[in-house]
């Protein structure tokens, strides 16, 4: 039971770095601009920029080592993927530090990230 | 009829029985439910005879229950005793146990309405991760489905927070099935 645990956990483990390899290296090698990528469904349909929109040309100029071109893409990313990672490796671990998943995941953190994406949302589109 | 149980050195619940089912529940584990004097070892409890293959008892008053387990007590006191007072739970700091409500437990559990449980996954993560890759209502909703799970832990009902993770979670799967997949598709359809 537990031999099978710790396997199931390193092949997650590899199918996430892989997984994460693999979107690296694609966003570093093409530029989403001239190449193959997903297409914003909301901007399409409603013609708005979402909060999103530009992460990918974000992420490529990020990857390339263009800060300036990044933030100029979407701003948003700076703050979202390090918290989406942070919020995500506390909340594997909410067995061992339950306390600081408490505290990470109360309700005034998350209606702060609530309020800050709903405000990038419009603010970006004004 | 919820049930509290003492399994891996804590105390956790309250659970269903088909919770239960799904648990690694010995006879000789320790349970506790409302109306009960105090802990006993599940194979004592006729509730959770399904537990262990045999039958449920007719539904008769509880109190009759309660009472013909009293009896019982007396030889299986011993029996938890032995079992658990080396991993008794210390009490969760900020709050005294709530005093009188569960009062017969108090003595070798921590029973009071803050659940011993670490707070259900609120996947905050996951749903910030969304809205960076296609934001939509969706992920805001589940924004909200999170804020439901932390609030309903935090007032106590964790089973009702349960619920919200699970409600969160099926969101976040929504707005991907929504959003990014659609997404992908299009982006082979522009064919560049």
């Amino acid at each position: 039971m537990q031999t099978r645990k710790i396997i199931a956990t390193a092949a997650m483990a590899v199918a996430i770095v892989a997984a994460v390899a693999a979107v690296v290296a694609y966003y570093y090698r093409y530029n989403p601009v001239e190449s193959y990528s997903p297409r914003c469904v909301v901007k399409y349909l409603t013609g708005y920029d979402c909060p999103g929109c530009g992460s990918q040309r974000a992420l490529h100029a990020l990857l390339n080592g263009d800060f300036s071109a990044a933030w100029h893409f979407n701003p948003y990313v700076f703050v979202s993927f390090p918290a989406a990672v942070y919020f995500i490796v506390v909340e594997a671990g909410r067995r061992r530090w339950p306390r600081l998943h408490r505290l990470s995941t109360s309700v005034p953190v998350i209606v702060a990230v609530f309020a800050l994406t709903l405000g990038w949302w419009i603010g970006r589109n004004l | 009829m919820k049930f509290w149980i003492f399994l891996d050195g804590r105390q956790q619940g309250p659970y269903d029985l088909e919770q239960l089912m799904d648990m690694p529940v010995e006879p000789t584990t320790p349970v506790w439910f409302e109306g009960l004097p105090q802990w006993l070892p599940a194979g004592n409890v006729a509730e959770l005879n399904p537990l262990f293959g045999k039958e449920a008892p007719a539904t008769d008053a509880v109190e009759d229950k309660a009472a013909a387990q009293d009896v019982k007590a007396g030889e299986t006191e011993v029996l938890v005793e032995e079992e658990t007072t080396v991993e008794v739970v210390t009490p969760v700091a900020e709050e005294a146990p709530a005093a009188g409500k569960y009062a017969p437990g108090r003595r070798h559990y921590n029973v009071n309405n803050r659940p011993d449980e670490p707070c259900p996954p609120t996947y905050l993560g996951w749903t910030i991760f969304l809205t960076v890759c296609c934001c939509s209502p969706v992920s805001l909703a589940s924004l909200v489905a999170s804020i439901c799970v932390s609030s309903y832990y935090n007032s106590g009902s964790l089973a009702k927070s349960r619920k919200a993770s699970e409600i969160t979670a099926w969101l976040i799967m929504i707005a991907i099935a929504l959003g990014f997949l659609p997404a992908m598709l299009m982006g082979l359809m522009s064919g560049e």
